[in-house]
This record gives C-alpha cells, sequence and structure tokens, in this order.
C-alpha cells in the first residue's frame, strides 16, 4: 500500500517536471526572442530533431522483419488519403496478417 | 444567444477561435482516443493519463511517453526526450511573440502559451494576418482543444480498457504506425529525407549493439549532425541559403 502511494507519487511528479520543461519550452521563445535572435541553424535543428527522435524509436520495429517493413511502407503511401483510424487497422491488420502468412509458410520474419 | 454571451462574458474572439480551432479538434480526437486506449494496454492508469493530458498537453511526447516508459527506462532519459521533442515551441514561441506582445500583457501571454501547440500556433497566426491577436482568440482555440484533448484521451483510456486483446499480434505495431502518421505532419520537404534516413539507420544499427535509449538518442544526434553539417557546407559553397 505504501509502495505504491509512493510510486504513484513519483509518477506525478515526473509528469509533473515533464509538463514544467514543456511550459518552459513554450515561453522561452516568446521571452527571450527581444535578447537573442535564433540563427537558421538553430531553427533548422530544433525543426529536425522531432522526427529524427520519432523515426529512431521505430525503426527497429519497422525493419525488424518483412511484415513490418511492408505495412510500415503501405501505411506510408495510405495515410495521407484515408481517415486516420483507417489506416491504423489496414495497418494493424496487415502486419497481423502477413505475419500469419509467413508462419503459414514456414518463412521466419526477420531480414 | 446574447444571455448566454453575457452570463459567460465571452467574446466574440474567443468564440472565433473555437471557431477556428474545431477542425482540428475533431482530427485530433481519433488520436486522442487511441491515445488513451494504447495507455490503457499499456497498463497505465487513468489518473497518469490525465496528468499528462492535462499538465504536459503535447501530442507526439505523450506518445512517446506511453510507449517508452517501462521499467528499464530511466526517467531522466524520458524527460530528456520529452524536452527535445518540445523544443521546437522556443521556435513558435519566438514568431507568435510580434502578434502578442502588441496585444497582450505578460500575465495574459504567459496563460496563453500554455496552449500552444503547433496546431493553435498555426490558427493564431493566421488570425493574426487579418486581425489583431486577442487573448479571447488564443484563449478560445486553446481551452477548446484542451478539453477535447483531455476528455477524449480519458475516454479512449475507457474504451481501451474494455478491449481485450486475444490477438496481440498488431498491439507492438500500432505504435510504430501511429509514428509515422505523425512523422506525417512533422514532414517539412525533401530536406528531412536524408536527415531522418540517417537517424533510422543509425537507430536500428545501435539498436543491435548497445542495450537502452541511445539508439534513440544516438539516431537524433546523427540526424541533426547531418543538418548541421549540410548548413555549413552549403553556407561554405552555395550562393544562396537553402532550397
Amino acid at each position: 500500500m505504501i509502495e505504491q502511494v509512493s510510486a504513484d507519487f513519483l509518477v506525478a511528479v515526473v509528469i509533473i517536471a515533464m509538463g514544467f520543461v514543456t511550459y518552459i519550452t513554450r515561453i522561452s521563445g516568446f521571452l527571450l526572442i527581444r535578447y537573442v535572435t535564433l540563427s537558421p541553424l538553430i531553427h533548422k535543428v530544433l525543426e529536425t530533431i522531432p522526427g529524427t527522435i520519432l523515426i529512431a524509436i521505430i525503426a527497429p520495429a519497422v525493419f525488424s522483419g518483412f511484415a513490418e517493413t511492408l505495412s510500415a511502407g503501405l501505411i506510408i503511401l495510405l495515410f495521407r488519403f484515408l481517415p486516420m483510424i483507417v489506416t491504423l487497422g489496414i495497418g494493424i491488420a496487415t502486419v497481423a496478417g502477413l505475419r500469419l502468412a509467413l508462419i503459414q509458410m514456414g518463412i521466419e520474419n526477420t531480414w | 444567444m446574447a444571455k448566454y454571451k453575457k452570463f459567460f462574458r465571452l467574446s466574440p474572439d474567443f468564440h472565433a477561435g473555437q471557431v477556428a480551432i474545431l477542425p482540428i479538434c475533431l482530427s485530433a480526437i481519433p488520436f486522442a482516443l487511441v491515445l488513451g486506449a494504447l495507455s490503457a494496454k499499456k497498463g497505465w492508469q487513468i489518473w497518469e493519463l490525465a496528468a499528462m493530458s492535462g499538465i504536459i498537453f503535447a501530442g507526439a511526447s505523450q506518445f512517446i511517453l506511453i510507449e517508452q516508459w517501462t521499467a528499464e527506462r530511466s526517467v531522466i532519459v524520458l524527460w530528456g526526450i520529452v524536452f527535445l521533442v518540445n523544443a521546437r515551441h522556443i521556435l513558435m514561441g519566438a514568431a507568435i511573440a510580434p502578434a502578442m506582445a502588441s496585444q497582450m500583457n505578460m500575465r495574459q501571454s504567459l496563460i496563453a502559451l500554455f496552449f500552444l501547440t503547433d496546431e493553435v500556433w498555426a490558427v493564431s497566426l493566421k488570425r493574426a494576418k487579418s486581425f489583431s491577436l486577442s487573448f479571447a482568440f488564443m484563449i478560445g482555440c486553446g481551452i477548446t482543444l484542451y478539453l477535447t484533448w483531455l476528455m477524449m484521451t480519458m475516454l479512449g483510456h475507457r474504451i481501451g480498457q474494455l478491449i481485450s486483446d486475444p490477438s496481440r499480434w498488431g498491439l507492438d505495431f500500432a505504435f510504430p504506425l501511429i509514428f509515422i502518421m505523425l512523422l506525417g505532419s512533422f514532414y517539412k520537404g525533401k530536406t528531412d529525407i536524408v536527415p531522418w534516413a540517417i537517424a533510422a539507420i543509425t537507430a536500428k544499427l545501435v539498436y543491435h549493439l548497445f542495450p537502452g535509449p541511445w539508439y534513440i538518442i544516438l539516431g537524433c544526434i546523427t540526424g541533426c549532425s547531418y543538418v548541421v553539417l549540410a548548413h555549413k557546407l552549403s553556407a561554405k559553397f552555395g550562393g544562396a541559403s537553402d532550397d
């Protein structure tokens, strides 16, 4: 019981800390702009960071096997044209279906 | 209608903000529902999810958090990732500063900026082109999206608790698929292709070489290093700044 309460407390503290740093990112540009100018290079880097983090996170999973890579490729082609839920469903069905098919065919789902 | 406005004392600008952000709220709903549902599947409690949505209020970082936050991940690393993914807000705050500073006092600005997401920022900048950007407008945008996001992520969590997952075949791949769609909104053009490819290749390699979050950190660093290198080289050799 005590462990749960203190664990919950830690989670709350961490989330608050993350919220705090996010709020800092939201106000710091506004507050600092009169004192510093942000160079074009800083602009480019700050804009590139989130994309590289997202793609770094998914790269191992997307390239873990044939089924995953194919499903990801399909979703990249489709996602702009279909509603989000639909593309998600298609992607999940595709990866599940391909994994199953590969098992049936006795092929290992890896590169 | 007039009585309602008088009761709440909400100005027309507030409602204009709500109207402006409405399409974005609608397209955010499926993402919020999926975030909530996935968080439930990953073992998050609803109050933890509500705290994330209400205190952090940043979609991409929330998705990353619910996927990455496991016993093995250091919370310092996670905190750093949240900071980095949201660091682009610095640019957005700087860009919108002129439009805001002329219309709002500091206290109002600091309140309005709490709700600054990519969409609120874009809508507000657009508003500032034809009208003066008022505090009421930004709050109209911000609070509407905020409440939508908070409510819908929590609803998603409830739904996620109800869905049993007999086939756990696809669930693990739901995250990469969603991240691909998030990447779609981050994609600015062809100049992203090489940095992202470098990040992906580095991440895949490092993932197999070193345990822990290094694949994410190094993927980000190598991708950004390319951007820096390309910028420096084009400044040195090219005439035009970029294409």
